[in-house]
């Protein structure tokens, strides 16, 4: 049922190359899910994300010292070892320097007719940010359209939108299966059915989804009693930790906050502000509809906590004191969107979740300096987590004891949560 | 640790004015640790002229974080690690986290912040670090975003683009005020940032002068020293004691080089160095000195200057992007404070760092460079491979990059480094004489 999806993840080159033979559509590269991918195909062009692969990343080494994550150093040994020369052009979206120097690298050594650089405000939700981002892409789209020499007309954005927005509820559509006892789709599945979206073009994947939406529910059940887990932390997309997990020791990933499964999927683009400006509605999207990133900041974080159901319960540390007054003058006062902490916690809950593995891809500094305060939040709701440290090879052997035993030890969680707060949580 | 080597030179007299203004401002966040102004703590990319148009304190984390690598006190380190925050992170954070978690420090205490600030732009580790310190204190926090000029060859860009960035940071400038104004319950004093302002124009045309008195042949000053100095225009470059103390040390310099006095006898080679050094081991710089090697440029030291960050961004920005203005209200303040921080962010892009790197190897002679590969960061060591490749293939330069960390003494193995640098030092001496061989050649046969 989900061996196209496979195959696609599994021979991602041949497959980029016969989709460039096929539809004589050129391929664009991109590194982060940050890249607003809707502009790309309303130009004519595939976007097709840059994953990792398991070969030791040993060409990097020459470019990128050895303490930058492998996910990015991965990237960079594929564009020097030749296995990109399919792509046409390379877009990223700052999301840290690590990433942006594996960009650099790749535009200074391909020598590639297109490269862009998008920068992504760190901060998402004031309107100075949209306004700057909005700027941005508005340059992009000028890029792509001197490149390829034709408008690309609001029309053709809103086509591109309904296309993702199609392919992202699909998507969630499915997901919705995870939460059920036992979930309808494994963490494999669900993970297989992601990282294909991110590496073909989004209508023929959509076609493969709604088949699947139609088989799904007539297939046998899954395994009842396992384990639920969560992911939450780097890039996974290596399916190899999934079946360790899954296969190796018997439990389920049955949620994650990951931007190569969950992250890159939820949340669409609004038709009505599609409607007045796509451009506009596509900002709206990657800064506000979408899962947060670590990399990722709100002045308003402080009045969000103010009103969240989880203040009291998980975030311990961040307990704004309750005599103390919401700032009366601050212009950037509304928070328009939910705090990637209550986002997990809240995803967490609802497919009720009894463990959750905090993976870093080894010296990643976003997702490093959130473990603490990602463990204290899920503890103090009653989930135990584990930190696992991985790299592009996720070397089974040295991390199965210490998820066997985590996972032995799980059972369902009474949520330390009253039942007022719960009824505000959902998703 | 091997032999070690004094200075040659006479000391230096300025010294003891240094001591002095820096102490001063240890003892100042030390007053105010308990009772006082109130500490903002925020990374050393915040604008020190926005911070110090209020009444507080302002702690430089990265400076903080120094102070602990210079102490070696790895406690700090592995407290941060037991509660969850990974050793591969940045040591100047880690140390900082520790010192906030056990409230202890060089100081006596932590200081225990009001309001926390992180910038964003640069290196993630300066928004999440601050991050971090503003959850375990419930203090409020923001981020400042830095956006770029470097068009880094973009298609596209040009005047818009660099007003579009101006303006964003403006804008964020704005919020940031007022967040402090909450945060510390203070209005800002506009006067008090006008001055900021001018006096930190003036303290870093000083730095620049310093900078170019240091690549004088022979060198009249080490570069231990300078980053002795480098408090000034990292924690205090609003400061008009900074300004006394870098007057006196630029006339003491000047005064040097007419007499050619040397700090260091014995400049057999003149490197380059690269990112911060490693403060828990400074004696590895004076191991370099009795090779013979003499550091008299270094372009992690020379951003704090205005010289290069403004110079850098020459194709890629207006004129008035570069205009330095003293201003007169807080709107034109703000429009410098934007211009400046935007300028400064030559790390992290390869192709600025890159020619910035091959300027200063050119302008002040050297014959080769060290780029200290500082272990977890990612902004001031960016890209430094790729640096070392270039000035090796473009100028004939040898490089060497030594792995360390600036502040945990752990990531340093002695041993081997030194051997390392021993046949670095050789190998500098060899390339310094083929070229001076192949450059006299070249002379005669011209003149012939
Ligand atoms: S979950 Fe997020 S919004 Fe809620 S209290 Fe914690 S940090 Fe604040
Ligand atoms: S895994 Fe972490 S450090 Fe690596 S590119 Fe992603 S966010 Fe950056």
């Amino acid at each position: 049922m989900f061996s196209e999806f496979e195959a696609i993840v599994r021979d991602r080159y041949g497959h980029a190359k016969e989709l460039k033979e096929r539809t004589g559509k050129q391929i664009f590269g991109y590194l982060c899910s940050y890249v607003p991918e809707e502009i790309i195909y309303a130009a004519g062009a595939i976007p097709t994300r840059i994953l990792t692969t398991e070969e030791a990343p040993t060409l990097s080494e020459t470019l990128m010292q050895t303490y930058y994550c492998t996910f990015a150093r991965s990237i960079l040994h594929q564009g020097l070892a030749g296995q990109l020369d399919y792509m046409d052009g390379l877009v990223t979206a700052y999301s840290c320097a690590t990433m942006r120097l594996a960009f650099e690298n790749l535009q200074r050594s391909m020598g590639l007719p297109y490269t862009k650089f998008l920068y992504l405000p760190g901060i998402i939700d004031t309107p100075e940010a949209k306004n700057y981002y909005y700027k941005e892409l508005v340059r992009f789209k000028k890029d792509l359209e001197d490149l390829f020499g034709r408008t690309i007309s609001d029309d053709d954005l809103r086509e591109a939108i309904a296309v993702y927005n199609e392919n992202r509820s699909s998507i969630s559509e499915l997901f919705e299966g995870r939460k059920e006892a036992p979930p309808k789709i494994s963490g494999r599945e669900a993970y297989l059915l992601t990282l294909s979206s991110m590496l073909t073009d989004k209508a023929d994947h959509t076609r493969l989804l709604k088949k699947l939406i139609r088989e799904v529910p007539s297939r046998e059940s899954l395994d009842v009693g396992a384990s639920r887990v969560m992911l939450v932390g780097s890039p996974v997309d290596n399916v190899k930790l999934i079946d360790l997990i899954e296969k190796d020791i018997g439990a389920w990933v049955v949620a994650d906050d990951t931007c190569t499964c969950t992250r890159y999927a939820c949340g669409t683009t609004s038709v009505d502000q599609a409607g007045k400006d796509p451009l506009r509605a596509l900002v709206e999207r990657y800064l506000i509809a979408r899962p947060p990133c670590p990399t990722k900041h709100s002045p308003t974080r402080w009045i969000q906590c103010k009103t969240c159901p989880f203040r009291d319960v998980a975030c311990f540390d961040l307990k704004p004191d309750p005599k103390q007054e919401l700032p009366k003058t601050l212009s950037f006062q509304t928070p328009e969107r939910i705090c990637r902490f209550r986002h997990a916690l809240q995803l967490a809950i609802n497919h009720k979740v009894e463990g959750v593995i905090a993976v870093e891809q080894k010296f990643c500094d976003p997702h490093g300096f959130d473990f603490h305060h990602v463990t204290q939040a899920f503890q103090h709701v009653g989930i135990p987590t584990l930190f696992l440290e991985i790299d592009n090879m996720v070397t089974v052997g040295q991390i199965k004891t210490r998820v066997q035993a985590f996972i032995e030890m799980l059972h369902p969680v009474d949520y330390m949560i009253d039942p007022e707060i719960r009824q505000g949580i959902s998703l | 640790m091997a032999k070690e080597k004094k200075d040659t030179g006479p000391p230096l007299k300025t010294w003891k004015l240094l001591k002095e203004v820096n102490n001063a401002y240890n003892i100042e966040i030390n007053q105010n640790v308990t009772n006082g102004k109130p500490v903002i703590i925020g990374t050393a990319m915040v604008p020190p002229q926005l911070v110090n148009a209020f009444d507080a304190v302002f702690v430089a984390g990265e400076w903080y974080g120094s102070i602990c690598g210079f102490t070696r006190d790895v406690s700090l380190a592995e407290t941060a690690e037991s509660c969850g925050f990974p050793h591969e992170l940045c040591s100047y954070a880690r140390m900082t986290v520790g010192s906030m978690i056990q409230d202890k420090g060089f100081l006596g205490k932590y200081p225990k912040p009001m309001a926390v600030m992180g910038t964003e732009g640069y290196c993630i580790v300066q928004a999440k670090w601050f991050e971090a310190l503003a959850r375990y204190h419930n203090v409020p926090f923001t981020v400042l975003d830095i956006a770029p000029v470097h068009s880094g060859s973009q298609k596209n860009w040009g005047e818009e683009a660099v007003r579009d960035s101006v303006e964003y940071v403006v804008a964020q400038l704005k919020d940031c005020i007022e967040f402090l104004e909450w945060s510390l319950d203070q209005k800002v004093q506009e006067e008090k940032m006008i001055n900021s302002i001018i006096t930190m124009h003036r303290n870093e045309v000083l730095w620049d002068k310093l900078m170019r008195l240091w690549r004088q042949k022979p060198s009249p000053i080490s570069i231990r020293s300078l980053f002795t100095f480098e408090n000034l225009i990292v924690s205090l470059p609003t400061s008009r004691d900074a300004t006394k103390v870098l007057e006196a040390i630029i006339e003491e310099l000047e005064e040097r080089v007419e007499k050619g006095i040397a700090a260091i006898e014995n400049e057999q080679v003149r490197l380059l160095w690269q990112a911060q050094p490693g403060w828990y081991l400074l004696n590895v710089l004076r191991y370099f000195e009795s090779l013979g090697a003499t550091f008299v440029a270094s372009p992690y030291l020379e951003m704090w200057g205005a010289t290069y960050r403004f110079e850098l961004c020459k194709e890629d920005t207006p004129d008035w992007f570069r205009e330095r203005r003293d201003p007169t209200n807080l709107d034109e303040c703000l429009w410098e404070i934007a211009k400046e921080i935007i300028a400064l962010e030559v790390w992290p892009r390869l192709d600025p760092g890159i020619a910035m790197m091959k300027k200063i190897a050119i302008e002040s002679e050297a014959d080769g460079g060290v780029w200290h590969a500082v272990r977890a960061c990612k902004g001031v060591s960016y890209g430094e491979l790729a640096e070392m490749e270039d000035i090796k293939r473009d100028l004939g330069l040898p490089g060497f990059i030594l792995e360390g960390s600036p502040a945990d003494p752990r990531d340093f193995s002695e041993g081997p480094s030194l051997r390392q640098i021993r046949v670095f030092v050789e190998q500098a001496k060899r390339v310094k004489k083929r070229r001076e061989a192949k450059r006299a050649k070249m002379e005669k046969q011209t003149s012939t």
